[in-house]
């Protein structure tokens, strides 16, 4: 009963939170202050608290679901536990050498795994796309190969780092930076689309809620405002540091 | 399928093991690891799996070349890089914030080390921030580390100490003060980042590493309060925010050279060497796959898929 009561309210306060710590956040393109530091703050007493509990309730399914179901595995999970557990070595004066076990443990493994696919993914799949011909079916195609194995060339020429970019490097890296800012530019372009496609959703979630809504920015924006005029004016009866 | 009673025969075959394979000499033990390994390989995983020799032999190759130029930089032949803008003004950077009495902020990005696709732009990242960290001891700067991944929070605190030590001033490291666990959600990361640097009002932002949509939030910060900036990761799509924000931006693999690059250690500049022989590698494969594509012949693309 009381739980149903609480969920209730919890629900209808809903939208009021969401709306509440999406301004007080967006306080901040105005500049920074006690509502984006409220909101900063409780930001990141949340999502601290979410990822503990995400992970200790990760760690509790993953012992359910498969690693108490035989004695090998059970082992297998201690013997991780403890490893783990070196972590909090890193407090201790004495035996702070310890946590470097599990960090060793945890960065060997995955740089090699990283390396039974990186030279793939991001070398010779690379390599075999570029193998395009130079002569296509039509001008266009061949225009559009050709300056793709240039570009590709001499974006990589220009990440050689033991040959100063001098004499005939000194046009290829030059051609490299103009085709790496085009590229740049495409990607800016398409991430700032993204963005202005979140912002509007955002937009569209606080004016279909009912205008009272509109209460809280009139709010956040008149203290802004009348702290700044405050503080204009008290710096302006103050006499100026070192002055006469 | 592997063939379970063959393994089983030879494992327990007198001739091979007097007693038990738990009771073997080391002779008959490696005899027995031989047997194990062939017939895996022939009845169950090979050895050498199809489409994936060509890159074994690429990554022989590449650490063949890291291997012999950084001995040959160990033994005094060490390379000369070419001159990185982005990477000098890190020093001015911190002379700027030594000057103007406020603080430097330092990042790594927000990938974990573990990460294996962006683990080693964090590793590059924390390169930079052993290197910074002795600078600002030096010249008496104010350091402060932001920290996403809870397991980075120790290692930076220990490359920070580390500097400060080797500038002779390790009580001015207070590493509970100056590094700082933020939070491991992205944007509880950089909003309390985008807030600290503000209220600090810092003078430098140098953030070297992997980063996401927090990119041009930090940036935009750094620019709005008037810091010196310097931005590299080599997340394709946010080097566009750091080359439009920052005032020197790290394109890409330019990160990962920057740890050789400031520290001048001669064995790292000579890994680097090793890593161009790698790229010079991928410029003579393109130059011949086209040559031979456009000749209509697909024998390369053939070798590079073995």
């Amino acid at each position: 009963m009381v739980t149903d009561w609480i969920a209730s309210v919890i629900t209808a306060l809903g939208p009021w939170f969401t709306a509440f710590f999406l301004l007080c956040i967006f306080s901040f393109t105005y500049k920074e202050n006690p509502w984006f530091r409220f909101a900063e703050a409780t930001y990141l007493g949340v999502a601290t608290a979410y990822t503990i509990g995400f992970n200790l309730d990760w760690l509790l399914s993953q012992w359910r679901t498969v690693w108490s179901l035989t004695s090998t595995k059970i082992m297998l999970f201690s013997l991780a536990l403890l490893v783990g557990l070196l972590w909090y070595f890193r407090f201790s004066k004495k035996y702070f050498w310890l946590y470097r076990i599990p960090l060793s443990i945890a960065v060997g493994t995955y740089i090699g795994l990283s390396l039974r696919t990186m030279v793939f993914a991001q070398f010779l799949h690379q390599i075999r796309a570029t193998f395009i011909p130079l002569v296509a079916k039509t001008p266009l195609d061949t225009f559009n190969n050709i300056l793709i194995v240039i570009m590709v060339l001499t974006v990589l020429l220009y990440f050689y780092f033991t040959l100063e970019h001098r004499g005939p490097l000194k046009y290829t890296s030059i051609f490299a930076r103009y085709t790496m800012m085009a590229g740049f530019g495409a990607a800016y372009g398409d991430t700032v689309m993204t963005r202005m496609a979140l912002l509007i959703g955002q937009a569209r979630n606080l004016l279909s809620h009912p205008p009272s809504f509109a209460s809280i920015a009139i709010v956040i924006l008149t203290t802004l405002l009348v702290s700044d005029y405050l503080r204009v004016r008290r710096e302006a009866r103050e006499p100026i540091k070192g002055g006469p | 399928m592997f063939n379970r009673n063959l393994l089983f025969y030879l494992l327990h075959s007198p001739d091979l093991v007097q007693s038990s394979p738990e009771r073997a000499n080391p002779r008959e033990k490696f005899y027995l690891f031989i047997i194990t390994f062939y017939i895996l390989g022939k009845e169950n995983m090979s050895v050498l799996q199809s489409g994936r020799v060509s890159g074994l032999l690429t990554l022989i190759y590449i650490i063949a070349m890291v291997i012999y130029f950084t001995y040959r930089a160990a033994r005094g032949k060490v390379p000369r890089l070419r001159r990185i803008p982005g990477l000098d003004a890190i020093d001015e950077a911190i002379g700027r914030a030594a000057e103007m009495g406020r603080p430097l902020f330092i990042s790594h990005g927000i990938a974990n080390m573990t990460d294996a696709t962006y683990g080693p732009q964090t590793i590059a990242g924390l390169g930079v921030l052993s290197y910074v960290a002795e600078k600002c001891s030096e010249l008496g700067a104010r350091l402060y580390v932001p920290v996403r991944q809870l397991v980075i929070w120790p290692i930076a605190v220990e490359l920070c100490e580390t500097g400060y030590k080797k500038a002779g001033r390790p009580e001015d490291f207070n590493p509970t003060e100056q590094v700082r666990y933020l939070s491991s959600d992205q944007f509880g990361f950089s909003s309390n980042y985008m807030g600290w640097m503000w209220r600090e009002r810092a003078a430098a932002n140098i953030m070297i590493g992997a980063y996401w949509a927090e990119s041009l939030q930090l940036a935009e910060t750094g620019a709005r309060i008037g810091t010196i900036q310097v931005g590299g990761t080599a997340n394709i799509h946010q080097i566009p925010f750091f080359v439009a924000a920052c005032d020197y931006a790290l394109i890409g693999e330019e990160i990962f050279c920057a740890g050789a690059y400031l520290s001048k250690d001669a064995e790292m500049i000579g890994s680097l060497a090793g890593q161009d022989m790698g790229k010079l590698l991928g410029i003579v494969l393109i130059l011949l796959g086209v040559i031979f594509v456009t000749a209509g012949s697909d024998i390369l693309t053939k070798i590079l898929s073995w």
